[in-house]
């Protein structure tokens, strides 16, 4: 009875389902599988009757006669020691679940070596019987056992967790005849080994982490290649106790590789020990290497998924615990995540959300809105920002604002959209009433101006009133009492003469508080003609003045810096300088060497202005008197001692005040007095 | 003409200012007759013929006016105006009289054509000052003038 394999690879047997060939075609395929160097066989499971064909001789070196009895007890028989246990289980279960199965294990040679063995297999049932079709073939070769390893690892991939590592440490130990597989990764710092898997003598058993150090994986992580061969006397090669511990595994051989990642990092080593020096050094150098790059890159796809994990967890804690609404869509345009937050400002519920979004919850003008300003983001560039007022399922209108952004793909891709939604009704509201309160408060500021206009052009009545009205009287006074004094001289004796010259004096001086109460209120509100003047060409003209009214033997020392360009309206400095220079004058009347001096240095509290200073050497005041300076109407002299209103220095004061600069006084008593004030020098503005 | 006969138009509406003009025009020798008008319209009424002074002789111009610049009805710088916009009395010597610097910054400022201005009370010192400037020595000396 003869039946073609299943599932075989090799390109020259068709890969078709099971079939019954006629008798001739029935030679030809075991020519075939002869050539192939395969035996195949048909176990016929409801009797344990096996069949076998093909290169038997040329593979285990028996003839095909001997070996039409061998059956499962047999076959178990010539697994190697260390392989049987295993490969039975896996046999029985693959019978069990009629799942075909892909096998490497160790089989043994008649003449007591054991060869290398691939075992495929496939089921088949015919009239109510059920059999197992399968082939074996000897993948001792480095190059073929290559191949069957890749495959097996491709199933090994599937593994979860550990069990990868754990399959692949039990694989290698079965395929490359080894004492001991070992595959381990370095920890995040480098420090330490993390082992994987480690499997002694077929068994997987537990191993503590242990220092890199000085270790053997060290040896291996820093050769160039990442590789590291003994091949036999270990003590000659490696430290006195490594070279111990392979005595005590019974193992004189070691083949080490380096975890390198397909990104060039080198994460891990997998090792192998061998009781001998393996015959085909190679070989195990390529399957172990194969192994390695396929281990690494398991590595670092998990590291890659468990730091995407991390970051999605990450992400979801963060987005769950924000203030404010965190949204995500795919590049369909479906919303994919709300969360919590979302849900409270919004009043719509997650499954909602991801279902229905906006789209019922708003007006169509609003709805129209956000979509065209959706649409407008997601077919252009730059971000998302919308702003929009909505009517919440609490009650209540609320102002939500809007923001996303692009989510990069891998390689440059979109991946989708992520966004933020935040209640800004409180903002919303306060700048709504901030627009009203400023309205409002134009509208007062109008009307206060208004009143302050009105109030002005009250107050510029009242002056040309007291300038003309108030002087009228006066000026009869003055008059008439000169008129008596002139035309009644005498009838008058020298006490009435006396009066009249009190009356006269009392009506000149009420007269010049009239005036300069007109200067102080002109100082304040007269336009102001900002210019570049030169403070000292005024100077000179107001001390021509000054002399000139002067006694004419009286000499005053002027001292005054060829120029003093600053910029200030010069009518207004006009009655500055009119004033401090005057002073200057009157109040150094009793100075044997009058002396009056302008000077200038830069201002220690505004580097853009000046301090400008009038000094005399007069009669000076009590600096504790200083504060009445400035103030209108305060005199810190008798009129007896000298003469004035105690308007002057007020109208100064005003006058340096519209300026933007400070006015202030020092004196020492007899001897003098300093005016401090300041001004923007005229190079300093444009 | 005999100016020294001609008249001399005082626009003062305070009863004082005139009092203390006249006095200080007698007190200088000055016999030309003071024609007083008591407010600006008054004045120009005056040089015009017109109103209460329908009739006049409006060849009969005075020497100069004394104008006050704050008058009733209308004030000196309206009077000043009128009397300068008039072909008659546009050549009119017209002296404000102010009452403060202000008043005689006013007068300056709007040039309107004051001749000059005296600061009231009308002191004799600044009087002489002012008609001296504008060569009226002649009317207050009551020497007789060469016709202008």
């Amino acid at each position: 009875m003869w039946c073609t394999v299943t599932r075989m690879s090799y390109p020259s047997l068709p890969s078709a389902s099971p079939f019954r060939p006629a008798d001739d075609t029935r030679d030809i395929y075991r020519l075939l599988c002869k050539q192939a160097g395969m035996i195949v066989y048909d176990h016929h499971l409801d009797t344990g009757h096996i069949t076998w064909d093909g290169a038997i001789s040329e593979l285990l070196g028996y003839s095909p006669e001997e070996f039409q009895h061998v059956d499962i007890r047999q076959w178990e028989a010539w697994l190697h020691p260390d392989d049987r246990a295993n490969t039975r289980r896996a046999l029985d279960q693959t019978i069990a679940n009629s799942q075909p199965w892909d096998v490497i294990y160790r089989l043994r040679h008649r003449n007591g070596s054991y060869v290398h063995i691939q075992e495929r297999n496939g089921f088949v049932t015919g009239g109510g019987r059920r059999r197992m079709i399968g082939s074996l073939r000897d993948v001792s070769d480095s190059r073929l056992r290559a191949q069957a390893l890749t495959g097996l690892l491709e199933r090994v991939v599937g593994a979860p967790g550990r069990a990868f590592f754990e399959q692949l440490a039990l694989e290698l130990w079965r395929t490359l005849d080894a004492v001991r597989v070992y595959v381990g990764r370095l920890s995040d710092d480098n420090d330490e080994m993390l082992p994987l898997a480690l499997c002694y003598r077929g068994t997987i058993e537990p191993l503590e982490r242990y220092k890199v150090a000085n270790s053997l994986s060290a040896s291996v992580l820093h050769r160039g290649d990442g590789l590291l061969c003994c091949w036999g006397n270990p003590g000659e090669v490696l430290p006195p106790h490594v070279a111990e511990a392979f005595s005590t595994w019974g193992a004189t051989a070691y083949v080490g590789c380096a975890l390198i990642t397909p990104t060039g990092y080198r994460v891990g080593v997998l090792s192998a020990l061998f009781q001998q020096p393996p015959a085909r050094r190679e070989a195990v150098i390529a399957i172990l290497q194969a192994f390695a790059a396929r281990a690494a890159a398991e590595i670092e796809r998990r590291e890659t998924e468990n730091a995407l994990r991390a970051s999605e967890a990450r992400f979801r804690s963060l987005s769950e615990s924000s203030p404010v609404g965190v949204y995500q869509f795919d590049v369909h345009g479906n919303c994919t995540y709300v969360n919590k937050r979302w849900c409270e400002i919004t009043g719509i519920s997650f499954k909602e959300a991801l279902q229905k979004g906006w789209r019922e919850r708003l007006p169509p003008d609003e709805l129209r809105e956000l979509l065209a300003a959706w649409e407008k983001f997601t077919s252009g560039r730059g971000e998302f920002s919308h702003k929009l007022r909505f009517e919440h399922p609490a009650g209540g209108a609320r102002w939500i604002q809007f923001h996303a952004r692009r989510l990069p793909g891998p390689g440059g891709t979109l991946a989708g959209y992520v966004g933020t939604i935040d209640d800004i009704t409180v903002e919303m509201e306060a700048k709504n009433e901030i627009h009203q309160l400023n309205a409002h408060l134009e509208e007062r500021v109008a009307e206060r101006t208004a009143q302050l206009a009105a109030a002005n052009a009250e107050l510029e009545a009242f002056s040309y009133s007291v300038s003309h009205d108030l002087r009228s009287p006066l000026r009869a006074i003055d008059g008439f009492s000169r008129a008596i004094a002139e035309d009644y001289e005498s009838v008058l004796d020298d006490t009435g003469r006396d009066y009249l010259r009190r009356i006269r004096d009392a009506s000149q001086r009420m007269a010049m508080l009239i005036d300069d109460l007109l200067r102080l209120s002109r100082a304040t509100r007269t336009q102001m003609h900002i210019d570049a003047i030169d403070l000292a060409q005024l100077a000179h003209q107001v001390v021509g003045e000054l002399r000139q009214a002067d006694r004419p033997d009286r000499v005053v020392e002027f001292v005054c810096p060829p120029t003093l360009p600053v910029r200030a309206d010069r009518d207004l400095m006009r009655i500055v300088l009119d004033n401090l220079l005057g002073n200057a004058w009157k109040y150094t009347r009793r100075q044997s060497k009058p002396r009056v001096e302008i000077s200038h240095t830069p201002d220690p509290e505004d580097p853009t202005s000046i301090v400008y200073t009038v000094s005399d050497n007069g009669a000076g005041f009590d600096m504790k008197y200083a504060g009445k300076l400035f103030a209108p109407f305060q005199r810190l002299h008798s009129a007896s001692e000298f003469e004035g209103t105690g308007i002057g220095l007020a109208t100064v004061r005003r006058i340096i005040s519209r300026h933007g600069g400070r006015v202030w006084a020092e004196s020492v008593p007899d001897q003098g007095t300093q005016i401090h004030f300041t001004l923007k020098p005229a190079t300093s503005t444009s | 003409m005999d100016t020294s006969n001609r008249k001399i138009l005082l626009v003062e509406d305070n009863p004082d200012d005139v009092a203390l003009t006249l006095r200080a025009l007698k007190k200088n020798s000055i016999a030309n007759e003071v024609v007083i008008a008591k407010d600006g319209q008054e004045a120009l009424d005056w040089l015009f013929g017109e109103g209460a002074y329908a009739g006049r002789d409006v060849t009969d111009m005075p020497a100069f006016v004394l104008l006050d610049l704050k008058l009733p009805k209308l004030d000196g710088m309206d009077v000043l105006r009128a009397i300068r916009a008039h072909p008659v009395t546009a050549l009119l010597r017209v002296i404000m009289l102010t009452t403060s610097r202000e008043e005689a910054d006013i007068v300056t400022s709007y040039s309107l054509g004051a001749t000059s201005y005296i600061r009231k009370p009308v002191d004799f010192d600044e009087f002489i000052r002012v008609v001296g400037q504008l060569g009226l020595y002649w009317l207050i000396l009551n020497e007789p003038t060469p016709n202008r």
